[in-house]
């Protein structure tokens, strides 16, 4: 489907004009998404782009540098996007950049799985952008997985999923980076809509992942379970908004994030809780285990609420390496520190992926093996 | 048959002298039970023969057949056949136990700490955490992360128990644990004992000892070993309290 | 709902800011008036201030002309501010006095019911403090002048110890942003203590019935020295309600503790809700010492607080605990700011707020451990009550590790008052409003304890008031 023109005029307006944020982040750390890093990224919609190193098989619908490779079957053209360029700079220029908007339907009566891949590759300050949106009827079941690659260029990645009314949906999303990515996943609930969300982001020279998960409709709920990991000199960014506009509305995230080397990993959390989503509770857990000593973590949990009709907003947030003890208990044990920080690693990642649904047994087979060489673990 | 040496041991924290002039030896197979009151360096002594950092030797020789440990950093104490079980034991929620109990089996057999475990491994496993009371629930949950009391202690018996060490120094292994507990992990140590290692313990009550037999019984006051001699010392305690009994040794 | 979401949306702005207002135009504001060097070189005269303090206010002024306004700050607030108006009050010989006859019964009548001596409760009304006169205040500063504390306003300081000022004024806090500055330029009152080696000042000084213009508020400079090993706890504000003509205040204070001091800087702040109160202030506490920064803020239209400390020497600590009311259509911010600077270094923040008929209290802090920092240790913990559904809570917190020896940990939790909890008391006799008002006072009790005993007493009793019939007159 291709972009509406006065989307695409708008969003060239607004590209040259608005920033990437307005208001600095705080005092202290004035960004903590280095956006002049996407300054050097160059629009790149045209020339040839080589084909995607990925299997095919493995999924349903390939997207890959703007345009679709596989599961033309799968798509239709009636689809609208929610999202306004003018949120910020780096959507406007998505839509500049962007050559169709994928839509999919998931339907009451159709298979309930589907793998959706967007990729992009290119030189380094090359940008490509993909746009997937995923309808789910009212009263389905789906299993999405997800799997957001970057080999090499910039990336600008838009996926929306709205959810119908009582629809269930398993998310599984693994999404690793290379050069300057902005990934954007916007959920939109509908009423006593459930989702089981699963996330794993991993590396990027500056990855901003964004997941809002929007609670429109009165019960809906989220359950956002996120493993953050940073090798290298990467970057992450990683930003989860919780939005309750329905009443009795029920979220909760946790975050498990690990820096290594001179990674710098951010964890940030929203619960808003606004007038309309009364008697709703938001729960968000961030935890950054510091690897290394050049390894820097932040956390932002922050919490909402705009009215005391609530059932409670809560949040925990943790930055820290082994402590003084756990480390000398596990000398104790025979490890020494690094081997107790490889092992910890290990068994954060190894512990996540055995927590996820049994519906993406096969997809975390693969997440499984790619994790276990990215990280050399 | 391995053996622990303790030679005059005298230890300081932050300049104040906790130990002092203990010695003592432990063979494999055998059990020393380590008494005395609250407060008298029980675990000072095990935290220095473990290699704690904080406490600082000021005299004396730890020797574990023919190695010198005194200098040796706690993880290669470890290796060469030595290790300690907590009184309070610290919890690593990052860490699923059961990753942890393989990943030290797999470094004293040289393997990678990652490796999975054999087959051998995982039954051997399984019936250890039965024969502590614990369930093969407790492997998946992090290291000590929302365990009680007792369950700790079992989970760190239950790690002695896969490593095998020549010499294990046991913390209060029944502390926070009920007369079945006790019995059970008594019994637990009993088989560890008869596989051949040695065994230094101390207790909060004296009722493991009748399960796990004293080769030996030392008693500790201020630092200082003030008795030692069998069973008949425990006897003594129990009757009379700590207080009498150090009384009538100190004339 | 999608469409509400889009026109929350507006141009650049960041997800908190989406997240945060509803109302959608953000336009840059101008700040009305203008404040010439000539108004600055007046009040520098009037002051009789040595020439370093008027080149000072210049160097501020021009500051202040050069940065732009914060846009952190909500639109409406930075619509209220107007130059002229601080220009004129800063200069001297403007009769301040006004009569005990002017003051609204009903606000005489509150003051009645806070059972607070008349004398008291005439300066917090702002009929100009004759207080320092009085006997009892006279003998503390005796004693504290035996000791070799020094203790006495801003301006005598600047004459009297021009060499000592000059080493700390706005060094500790230097003109970062716009309202700084603006400080900077326009200071007027305020105290100034020293602490010698080793003095240890038991009870607190409350600087409010000490000295005299200490209590005007609005461009106050408080410069806080505690030389090695000192102790001191200072009181500043005060817990009864006060009434202010000025409708912007911007104070700073300074604090230093030097190498193994202690300072406790409590802050009772209860403008009238004509005011618009900003303060900064901030700490540097070098190796081993230990600044605590109590902030209560119950009054004021709008208040925007930040207590900071740089924890600069090894071994430093400092605890930083405030509680927010935002008792009506208020906005109430206050927060924390530390930065660990060295090893060993620990903080600890409380934070807890309580907002109702429409208020909003939010909590904004950062916790920044710079690399080699070493085994820095701290904890934040941020709690919010609201009481209605009409009122907010928001908490915003941002912790910042370079350092992987750091346990940086945050928690924090908003709801409201728990129904049973509620209940449970009616079913004793009290009446919702009673029974709301003891279950706020247990909420803010842990902060209220370290508190002397009078302002304990009174802090309660204003609380109790505030959520009840008198509250609407406060």
């Amino acid at each position: 489907m291709l972009i509406p023109e006065e989307l695409r005029v708008k969003a060239r307006e607004l590209a040259g004009r608005i920033p990437y944020q307005l208001i600095k982040d705080s005092p202290t750390v004035k960004y903590y998404t280095q956006w002049s890093l996407f300054d050097n990224c160059v629009e790149s919609s045209n020339g040839n782009s080589p084909p995607p190193p990925i299997e095919l098989n493995e999924y349903d619908l390939v997207v890959h540098n703007g345009l679709l490779v596989k599961g033309s079957e799968l798509t239709s053209n009636d689809a609208a996007t929610g999202i306004d360029p003018s949120e910020s700079r780096i959507i406007a220029r998505h839509f500049v950049n962007v050559r169709e908007i994928q839509s999919l339907r998931i339907g009451n009566s159709s298979d309930s799985s589907v793998k959706v891949m967007m990729s992009y590759s290119g030189e380094s300050n090359e940008m490509h952008s993909n746009h997937v949106i995923i309808n789910v009827d009212e009263g389905a079941l789906a299993n999405v997985f997800l799997s957001i690659i970057g080999n090499g260029g910039c990336g600008t990645n838009i996926t929306e999923l709205n959810i119908g009314d009582g629809a269930v949906v398993n998310l599984l999303v693994y999404s690793v980076n290379v050069d300057p990515a902005f990934n954007l996943i916007r959920v939109n609930e509908g009423v006593k809509a459930m989702v089981n969300s699963y996330s794993i982001i991993v590396n990027g020279k500056m990855t901003h992942h964004r997941e809002d998960y929007v609670l429109q409709g009165r019960e809906s709920s989220v359950n956002v379970n996120s493993l953050e990991v940073g090798s290298g000199s990467s970057r992450l960014d990683y930003m989860v908004n919780l939005m309750h506009y329905g009443e009795n509305s029920i979220s909760n995230s946790i975050t498990r994030a690990i820096a290594l080397d001179s990674a710098t990993v951010i964890h940030r959390g929203f619960g808003r809780i606004s007038e309309h989503g009364k008697w709703s509770s938001t729960n968000i857990e961030g935890k950054v285990f510091i690897g290394s000593s050049n390894a820097v973590g932040m956390s932002v949990p922050v919490i909402m609420v705009d009215t005391g009709d609530v059932n409670g907003a809560r949040h925990s947030a943790s930055d820290a390496s082994l402590d003084e003890e756990q480390e000398l208990y596990l000398r104790m044990r025979g490890l020494s520190r690094e081997e107790a920080i490889k092992l910890i690693v290990y068994d954060m990642v190894m512990g996540f992926l055995d927590n996820i649904n049994g519906e993406f047994t096969s997809s975390v087979k693969y997440i499984r093996s790619s994790l276990l060489k990215l990280l050399r673990i | 048959m391995a053996e622990l040496k303790v030679e005059n041991l005298t230890v300081s924290v932050d300049g104040k002298i906790i130990v002092e002039d203990v010695s003592f030896n432990v063979k494999g197979g055998e059990v020393l039970a380590l008494m005395g009151p609250n407060g008298s360096g029980k675990t000072t002594l095990f935290m220095t023969i473990a290699g704690h950092p904080k406490y600082t030797i000021v005299k004396g020789r730890i020797i574990l057949d023919n190695d010198d440990l005194t200098t040796l950093l706690p993880e290669e104490r470890v290796m060469k056949g030595i290790m300690v079980a907590f009184q309070t034991p610290i919890a690593v929620p990052e860490v699923r136990l059961s990753t942890l109990i393989t990943a030290m089996v797999n470094k004293m057999n040289g393997k990678k700490l990652t490796d999975p475990a054999p087959p051998s491994l995982v039954s051997s496993l399984v019936k250890s955490v039965q024969e502590v009371g614990l369930t093969t629930a407790h492997l998946s949950r992090g290291v000590n992360h929302g365990f009680s009391g007792g369950e700790m202690k079992r989970s760190e018996v239950l790690q002695l128990l896969m490593v095998k060490p020549k010499i294990a120094l046991i913390d209060e292994p029944d502390s926070g644990l009920d007369v079945d507990g006790i019995f059970a992990v008594g019994k637990a140590l009993l088989n560890l004992v008869n596989s051949g290692t040695g065994i230094v313990l101390t207790t909060h009550s004296a009722r493991i000892l009748h399960t796990l037999k004293p080769t030996r019984v030392l008693v500790l006051s201020k630092g200082r070993i003030i008795a030692e001699g069998g069973l008949e010392l425990v006897e003594e305690i129990e009757k009379v309290g700590y207080e009498n009994f150090l009384r009538v040794r100190s004339k | 709902m999608k469409q509400d979401l889009r026109s929350l949306v507006e141009e650049g702005l960041t997800p908190e800011e989406v997240l945060s207002r509803d109302a959608p135009i953000r336009r840059s504001i101008e700040i009305k008036g203008k404040i010439t060097s000539e108004v600055i070189d007046e009040i520098s005269r009037a002051k009789n201030e040595p020439d370093w303090m008027r080149r000072l206010r210049l160097r501020n002024l021009e500051l202040f002309n050069k940065l732009p306004a914060p846009n952190w700050l909500p639109n409406w607030v930075l619509e209220n501010i107007n130059l002229e108006e601080y220009s004129t009050y800063a200069k001297p010989d403007i009769n301040r006095a006004s009569s005990w006859d002017d003051i609204p019964p009903e606000v005489r009548k509150y003051y009645e019911s806070l059972n607070i001596p008349e004398i008291e409760a005439r300066a917090l009304m702002g009929l100009g403090a004759q207080l320092d006169s009085e006997m009892i205040y006279f003998n503390i500063r005796k004693q504290l002048e035996e000791k070799g504390v020094i203790v006495m306003p801003m301006e005598e300081a600047v004459q009297k110890y021009p060499d000592m000022v000059k080493q700390y004024f706005m060094k500790i806090f230097p003109p970062e942003h716009k309202f700084a500055a603006l400080h900077g330029a326009l200071w007027s009152g305020g105290v100034f203590v020293y602490v010698p080696p080793g003095v240890r000042i038991e009870a607190p000084i409350e600087a409010f019935f000490l000295i005299s213009n200490a209590g005007e508020g609005q461009f106050e400079h408080t410069l806080l020295i505690a030389d090695k090993n000192s102790y001191i706890h200072f009181i500043e504000g005060c817990s009864a309600p006060r009434f202010s003509k000025y409708s912007f205040h911007d104070g700073m204070v300074e604090l230093y503790a030097h190498e193994g001091a202690r300072i406790r800087f409590t802050t009772v702040q209860n403008w009238s809700k004509n005011v618009i109160n900003f303060n900064n202030k901030r700490a540097i506490a070098e190796r081993n010492a230990k600044v605590e920064w109590v902030e209560a803020s119950i009054g004021s239209m709008a208040s925007f607080v930040y207590p900071s400390t740089i924890l600069k020497g090894e071994g430093a600590g400092t605890e930083i605990t405030g509680i927010t009311v935002a008792n009506g259509r208020h906005i109430k911010e206050n927060g924390a700011k530390v930065i660990h600077d060295a090893p060993n270094t620990y903080s600890k923040i409380v934070n807890k707020s309580i907002s109702a008929n429409g208020g909003t209290a939010v909590y904004k802090g950062v916790v920044y451990v710079r690399k080699g920092a070493k085994y820095v240790k701290s904890h934040v913990a941020c709690d919010s009550l609201i009481l209605d559904e009409k009122s907010k809570a928001y908490t915003i917190p941002h912790d910042q590790v370079f350092e992987d020896t750091a346990v940086v940990t945050h928690e924090a939790y908003t709801g409201r008052i728990n129904e049973d909890k509620l209940f449970y008391l009616r079913s004793r006799g009290l009446s919702e409003e009673e029974a709301k008002s003891l279950i706020v006072l247990g909420f803010i009790s842990d902060v209220t304890e370290g508190l002397p005993f009078e302002y304990a007493m009174v802090l309660n009793r204003v609380i109790s008031l505030e959520f009840s019939k008198y509250g609407k007159v406060a």
